[in-house]
């Protein structure tokens, strides 16, 4: 895994010590620069000093490194760092010696022949020299290597001294800035993992730096849109086990008063007793899969049905029930419409209705499902011949698990909160009218023509 | 044994009924909250028990409960829900419920908790009913005659336990009545008699006092 902070650190301390090592190459080269050219001036200006003198005046008796000679150059010391400077006459006599002559062998600079700055062995090491003429006198200063490397050494680690004493000071500021301005991610992912999977706080955002600022927004938002989730479906858990109590308990009861009974008949109408119970059971946890099902179904709906197709198969699917409550289903569906979604969930919808409708159709009643399309809309009419229900009840019947007063059928009231929420996710609507001609509901289904 | 049943589950309802029939009860159902305070608070019917749902249309079971003990009711009543939350359970306990019986729930159950009602409102420390040399097993359903078990019919059981239960004082006709059949049953006008010579033809012809124009009581059994 790459580490921001690991990675910061390393790469920014290799640029420093990259850039520190640049500094010694060149800091050195410049030193080289800087010393050579100080000591050439250095060298000029004393054969410039040492050429305005009067030799002439000098007595034969007198030493020929005579103190007074030179007495605003520091070069008649017997130091061995002082320049060596000689002076010839025309004849190549020598008319003056600095003391510092004795560190060459023969104890004298040995005339060079050459004009100008070079460089001279003279076996006991090489040196910088400098030589002119003036007024027929041979002039020449000489420096030994060795001491102008030793100038410049001195010269390169004063300049480089500071800075690679700093390098490790820059190495440690970087490491802790770097650590300073990580810590709150750090501190983000600690949070994280230290809160258990039913928080769905936010993360504080406060302190965090910009550029980790929407990732953690991002992170906060992703985590309310998952405890609206976990929300719902708790909810639905809840609903659902609280919904199969009362089939439970009546399945409970109808076995526990199955060894009872003393006729044949009362038996078999108590085992009749049970097989309903156990059918109402299993359709409504067939109705809790589907509503869960097309809950967690989600995104664009790319299938189509044709809804005649739909309301045959669905009529068809009923006959059954419908003759046996004596009622008389009849479809209205002259062209093939097409409506989004796929068979199965179009036959959710139009199977609940079309139950519904059966079910509360008093004997000799007539079920009539009707079709029209307008607007680039599908319309889908159940219509019964029931009670019908009170205007508070038309919205509250499509609550999950909601049973309208005085309701006494098996219904699992999870019917008309299924078709709402299939309804939905296919950009339709539904809703509930009472019938105005005779008693009786209508359920209306508008669903997009595609 | 007459019993008010007050649930909307038609299901439930059923087996509620045919159980408690099972064991010798006169069960009355109604289906809904408004129909079941009637029936609690109608004189001519003395329930001996009733049991509640929570959950009813028209009048919700508390509701239901809280009017009745208001207006002075103290009829045992068992109150069986789906609400399993402590707060149910305590508010439906203080509404006036002397038991709570949450769904789903065996039959074993529920009847051995109204028989435990019944003994509370009668004192009584066992279920057993001990009149001389009779005894009368609620639990089993059976009549021993001096340790002896007596096959009764049902109708006889609860005529039986009927008198019993009240040793001392005369049932009138249109009293055992009440204690023997529900709404729906048709009342044959020898039927009581029939049931009461049944009775003394098993037990003895001492076991059931007849109190010329009154009624009947329990007699001394040696």
């Amino acid at each position: 895994m790459k580490s921001l902070r690991r990675g910061l650190t390393t790469w920014l301390c290799a640029a420093v010590a990259g850039v520190g090592a640049l500094c010694v190459v060149v800091g050195n080269w410049q030193a080289h620069r800087e010393t050579q050219s100080q000591l050439d001036y250095q060298m000029e200006q004393v054969a410039r000093i040492v050429a305005a003198q009067d030799f002439s005046a000098r007595k034969q008796s007198e030493p020929l490194d005579g103190p007074d000679i030179l007495p605003r150059v520091n070069i008649n010391h017997d130091n061995e760092d002082d320049l060596i400077v000689i002076v010839r006459d025309a004849g190549g006599q020598v008319v003056y010696a600095s003391k510092s002559n004795r560190h060459i062998p023969g104890g004298l600079l040995p005339a060079s022949g050459e004009l100008g700055f070079h460089i001279k062995d003279f076996g006991t090491g090489q040196y910088r020299m400098f030589s002119a003429q003036s007024n027929g006198l041979n002039i020449e200063v000489a420096l030994s290597m060795d001491m102008i490397s030793e100038v410049e050494s001195g010269v390169a680690l004063a300049t480089l001294l500071p800075m690679v004493l700093l390098l490790p000071v820059l190495a440690l500021v970087i490491g802790v800035v770097i650590r300073r301005h990580v810590a709150p991610l750090d501190a983000s992912a600690a949070a994280l993992a230290q809160r258990p999977p039913s928080s769905f706080e936010d993360l504080p955002v406060e302190n965090l730096p910009a550029e980790v600022r929407p990732l953690v927004e991002e992170i906060n938002r992703l985590m309310r849109r998952v405890e609206t989730t976990v929300v719902r479906e708790k909810q639905f858990v809840t609903d659902a086990a609280h919904a199969l109590r009362t089939p439970l308990t009546a399945l409970q009861l109808q076995v526990d008063v199955l060894d009872g009974g003393r006729d044949e008949q009362e038996k078999a109408a108590r085992l009749a007793e049970l097989r309903t119970g156990l059918r109402r059971i299993i359709r409504l946890s067939e109705q809790l899969l589907s509503l869960a099902r097309n809950e967690s179904a989600a995104g664009p709906i790319e299938e189509k049905t044709d809804l005649r197709q739909g309301l045959d198969d669905v009529s068809q699917l009923y006959a059954d029930a419908a003759r046996a409550g004596n009622v008389r289903v009849q479809v209205e569906c002259d062209a093939p419409v097409f409506v989004p979604g796929n068979p199965r969930r179009l036959g959710l919808i139009l199977g609940n209705l079309v139950e519904n409708a059966i079910r509360y159709s008093p004997v000799g009643g007539a079920v009539s499902l009707r079709t029209s399309v307008a607007g680039g809309r599908a319309r889908i009419e159940v219509w019964d011949e029931g009670v019908g229900l009170a205007p508070t009840e038309l919205e509250r019947v499509f609550e999950r698990f909601y049973r309208a007063p005085g309701d006494t059928s098996n219904g699992s009231g999870l019917g008309l909160s299924t078709v709402d929420s299939i309804v939905r996710q296919l950009g339709g609507s539904v809703w509930l009218e009472n019938r105005a001609d005779t008693s009786g509901l209508i359920a209306i289904v508008t669903l997009p023509v595609v | 044994m007459r019993l008010l049943l007050i649930e909307d589950d038609r299901m439930i309802g059923e087996s509620l009924v045919r159980g408690l029939r099972d064991d010798g009860y006169v069960v009355d159902w109604v289906k809904d909250g408004a129909a079941g305070l009637a029936a609690i608070q109608d004189p001519a019917t003395p329930y001996a028990i009733a049991v509640l749902d929570w959950n009813l249309p028209r009048k919700d079971g508390l509701t239901v409960l809280k009017a009745a003990r208001r207006a002075g009711n103290t009829i045992p009543v068992l109150m069986i829900t789906a609400r399993d939350e402590l707060a149910d359970r305590v508010s439906g306990l203080d509404g006036g419920a002397d038991d709570y019986l949450v769904k789903p729930f065996e039959l074993a159950e529920l009847k051995a908790r109204l028989r435990s009602l019944l003994r509370r409102r009668d004192g009584r420390a066992s279920s057993e009913v001990i009149h001389g040399a009779i005894v009368l097993d609620p639990v089993t359903h059976t009549v021993k005659l001096h340790d002896t078990p007596v096959a009764v019919t049902s109708r006889e059981f609860a005529l039986l336990r009927a008198l019993m239960e009240r040793p001392g004082s005369v049932l009138s006709r249109t009293q055992i009545e009440e204690h023997l059949y529900g709404w729906e049953t048709e009342v044959q006008s020898n039927a009581i008699e029939f049931t009461i010579h049944s009775l003394r033809r098993k037990l003895g012809s001492g076991v059931i006092e007849n109190v010329r124009g009154v009624g009947w009581r329990i007699g001394l059994v040696s």
